[in-house]
């Protein structure tokens, strides 16, 4: 853990891992825009909200 | 992360003065019963945020702060007794002082808006003090529940909540894609039956439709992509368009039933009961159906516990007793969720006999008020039937599931027998038409019945489409997870095993931990003398 990342959250690290490994996918690379602010973002994240941003980029 | 560099203790707990330089490095405290431990503990617990976990919670009526956080000799006089911490954090570094006198109030070197920022972080991570009844929960205890504190414990509950929600997700995406299949093969089972063939491939259904339009009197069509391509309406010859026409189609329809009927042997209506009763019996066990709704509130009743009352009902339990009513109770839920489990596995596969029968009926469901609106067939209440056992039995997840499931009258193969023979003789009683119209009447039906066929061909398309999708998130987030708290697990194994060695290293130097990441858990299993890794409670105390 270095020193100039360790105001970030290990949740917040965590997602970001994962939304670069969504980028990186070709199929689920346009999820990642929509569902960023959901991971990033405060508050917690509800069923519908998830679904839209992953179901938005498929279409 | 914060790192001390220097802590100074005056007149604090049992401790009159000490000056401790630790150079930001990691240590451990050792020494004799009553030496002063966990006074540093304390101290540094104190400073950072005000609070000593150990005058709080169960057992500690009566004490406080302010009265019991000055060294002995010093508590009439609370504003003596001081603790001081030099830390960093990042590029941060700051000087922090506070005595029990006024516990909330913390003197910064430097005050400024960084070092307070500072000072917030902390007070929201009071992790680092950990009591060891807490340090138990992480060792003792099942995969799951150790997974939840420490995924508490590192603030990972969104972490926690996204991965629930995209399984959740993907199994839901992956049941409409079962539904979207199950839908396609019904459609696909009444266009054959409205042609009188099956067909495995295009070339094969193109004949048999050119076959109808040859007998019809219209010429062939080297592909079907739309409705009207079977038969456009122009082509419709009105004239003979009666429901005469459809006689031998619907007639089919009705074989293709009484077939499925025939198959349906009674052992598997005898299969149906008696999956139907072991379903009955568990719905009538009230303190059983209680269980299986109760594991996500007794998961957050355990949780919201400050070691002193019940969250709900705010009786004050010892802390070992509230959490084992509330373990037991927990196991009650897992057995009763197993128990639903293993009924509804068995209601699927007595049910499973019955879903061609389904299909079959519910084809002709559709045609019979064509056949004669003013009529009620019996095979109307048959289908209705029919239709609400398998989707009341197909899906028992819940205790409303539950209730449903047990409610539904499956009719009786007698019952089913007389009604498809009451829709045989009334579609018989048709007058027999031309073959032109008779082929007429097919091919009118299979247009129908071929529009149906392609919506559902490209709905299920769609639904495999989301649920690999859904699958494929979920399974990247669950890779990206275990990656990540692999190696925050390897780093606090080690640093574990590491620091466990250090203390005891007189005769458990070759001490061993090793965290593994179980779906959802975390499961910790221990080798104190090189004995092999066996979980921490199998050969040894909760002490040890």
């Amino acid at each position: 853990m270095s020193d100039t990342d360790e105001f970030e959250t290990v949740a917040d690290r965590l997602m970001k891992e994962f939304l670069e490994k969504l980028r990186a996918d070709e199929e689920l690379a346009t999820m990642a825009d929509g569902l960023a602010p959901l991971l990033l973002g405060e508050g917690k994240v509800s069923e519908s909200d998830l679904r839209l941003a992953m179901m938005e980029s498929s279409s | 992360m914060i790192k001390i560099e220097r802590l100074e203790i005056v007149n604090f707990r049992g401790i009159k003065h000490l000056d401790l330089d630790v150079g930001k490095e990691n240590f451990v405290i050792a020494g004799r019963n009553g030496t002063g431990k966990s006074g540093i503990i304390d101290a540094i617990e104190f400073v950072l945020t005000g609070k000593i976990s150990r005058l709080e919670g169960s057992g500690t009526f009566g004490l406080s702060v302010k009265a019991h956080g000055p060294h002995v000799d010093s508590a009439a006089v609370p504003a003596s007794s001081e603790v001081t911490i030099w830390v960093t954090r990042g590029a941060v570094q700051l000087k922090l002082s506070r005595s029990p006198a006024s516990a909330t109030v913390v003197t910064l070197d430097p005050d400024d808006a960084q070092s307070r920022g500072v000072v917030s972080w902390m007070a929201s991570h009071p992790e680092f003090a950990l009591s060891r009844r807490e340090l138990l929960k992480f060792v003792v205890g099942e995969a799951s529940g150790r997974a939840d504190e420490v995924e508490t414990l590192l603030k990972l509950e969104k972490v926690r909540a996204v991965r629930a929600l995209l399984q959740k997700v993907s199994n839901a995406e992956g049941k409409n894609q079962k539904a979207a299949a199950d839908s396609l093969s019904s459609s696909r089972r009444a266009l054959e039956g409205s042609l009188g063939s099956q067909f495995a491939n295009d070339e094969q259904f193109t004949a048999a439709v050119n076959a109808q339009r040859l007998a019809a009197g219209l010429g062939p069509r080297n592909a079907f992509a739309t409705r009207t391509d079977i038969l456009s309406d122009d082509e419709g010859l009105l004239e003979v368009e009666s429901t005469a026409n459809y006689r031998a189609t619907w007639l089919r329809d009705i074989g293709a039933a009484e077939l499925s009927l025939t198959a349906l042997t009674p052992e598997a209506f005898q299969r149906l009961e008696a999956a139907v009763g072991k379903a009955d019996e568990l719905a009538g066990e009230s303190e059983t159906v209680l269980a299986l709704d109760a594991e996500k509130f007794l998961a957050e009743a355990l949780r919201r516990f400050d070691g002193e009352q019940c969250p709900v009902c705010l009786t004050d339990w010892e802390s070992s007793a509230f959490e084992e009513l509330v373990s037991n109770r927990r196991d009650l839920s897992s057995r009763a969720k197993e128990r639903l489990r293993a009924v509804a596995k068995e209601l699927v596969s007595a049910l499973f006999p019955f879903n061609g029968l389904n299909q079959t009926v519910s084809t002709i469901g559709n045609w019979l008020p064509r056949l004669d609106n003013s009529r009620e067939f019996a095979l109307s209440s048959v289908q209705a039937q029919l239709g609400e056992t398998v989707t009341a039995l197909k899906d028992v997840q819940s205790p409303e599931n539950l209730q449903v499931a047990v409610a539904v009258a499956t009719p009786t193969r007698e019952a089913m027998l007389s009604a498809l023979a009451e829709a045989r003789q009334a579609v018989e009683a048709l007058p027999l038409r031309s073959e032109q119209a008779t082929a007429l009447g097919t091919l009118r039906e299979t247009s129908v019945r071929y529009e149906a066929f392609v919506r559902h061909t490209e709905v299920e398309e769609l639904a495999g489409i989301s649920a690999a999708r859904a699958a494929r998130t979920f399974g990247l987030f669950e890779e990206t997870r275990n990656e990540y708290l692999n190696q925050v697990y390897a780093n606090v194994q080690s640093e574990f095993a590491r620091l466990y060695s250090l203390i005891n290293e007189d005769d458990e130097s070759a001490f061993v931990a090793r965290f593994t990441p179980k779906g959802a858990g975390l499961d910790l299993q221990v080798d104190f003398y090189g004995r092999g890794l066996v979980p921490p409670a199998a050969y040894h105390s909760e002490g040890h």
